[in-house]
């Protein structure tokens, strides 16, 4: 799978304001919203099923990069968004780092495999240090957009 | 100079599969990691051609280990055979979470 296949591309976001883990999920939902992407009356829903599954366990996963998702019945298929913080966020990361890079995924109960395969994709991809930190210093969408793309075309290690 | 040991380092390699019907996924990848970082033995894990550090989540995550996959837990050191036995245990016991700290449990509608 490449992030052309999930991300979409009108919600991705380069500076988000929030400060804290709730106010960053509403964002990057609510660009999710805002592209037209998921419908207004279920906004409320996936961004509390979103910080359910995040009381499982912070899905900051390391190296300054979480991703916050959830299954919900309302998608059709597999919705991604990225999203950077220039100041970071403490999001009681596996290694306590504040997080900078964030991608949400919210995906169709019924369909585990999509899932999977886009947590493969991401950190697979974010394995190249290189990757990381351009797209942490991605200052537009644009910037971000033209990153995963060079990444879907294998033009970063990994 | 000094003397290289020549002490045999022990092996250890075990095969289980993944049972969790959305596979290796966030949480399972998670807990996997963190046990495996517990050993001082190095463990490598392997599913179809795809072969990572088992003590990583991003590695383990890159194996897109779906349900019904076999995978392969291979551990070097001194603790190899604890390594792979309580690894199996834990991808065969369905990746049981940790004594709960909360009352409210979270349900089954997360994909953890």
């Amino acid at each position: 799978m490449k992030f052309a296949d999930f991300v979409c591309r009108a919600a991705v976001a380069p500076n988000l304001e929030s400060d804290d883990k709730e106010g960053i999920i509403r964002e990057m939902t609510r660009s999710l919203l805002d592209a037209g992407e998921i419908p207004e009356g279920e906004y409320e829903s996936i961004v509390k099923a979103i910080l359910k599954r995040e009381e499982l366990g912070s899905t900051g996963i390391g190296r300054g990069i979480a991703v916050p998702h959830t299954k919900h019945p309302s998608v059709k298929q597999l919705l991604g968004t990225v999203a950077v913080s220039s100041e970071g966020v403490d999001f009681a990361s596996l290694d306590g780092e504040k997080v900078e890079l964030f991608f949400l995924l919210v995906s169709p109960p019924d369909r585990p495999g999509d899932h999977l395969r886009a947590l493969e994709n991401i950190t697979r991809q974010l394995r190249d240090d290189t990757f990381c930190k351009f797209l942490k210093q991605a200052k537009s969408a644009e910037d971000i957009l033209q990153l995963l793309d060079e990444a879907d075309n294998q033009q970063f290690g990994s | 100079m000094p003397r290289m040991p020549t002490m045999n380092v022990k092996q250890s390699v075990a095969h289980v599969v993944m049972r969790d019907p959305l596979g290796m996924h966030m949480r399972p990848a998670q807990l996997f990691s963190e046990l495996a970082t517990t050993f001082t033995s190095e463990i490598v894990v392997r599913c179809d051609t795809v072969k990572v550090d088992g003590k990583s989540i991003f590695e383990v995550l890159a194996l897109a280990a779906e349900c019904g996959a076999v995978i392969t837990i291979e551990a070097k050191g001194d603790d190899a055979d604890q390594a792979t036995a309580a690894l199996v245990e834990l991808v065969e016991n369905n990746f049981p979470e940790p004594t709960p700290v909360k009352d409210n449990k979270a349900d089954g509608d997360t994909t953890g």
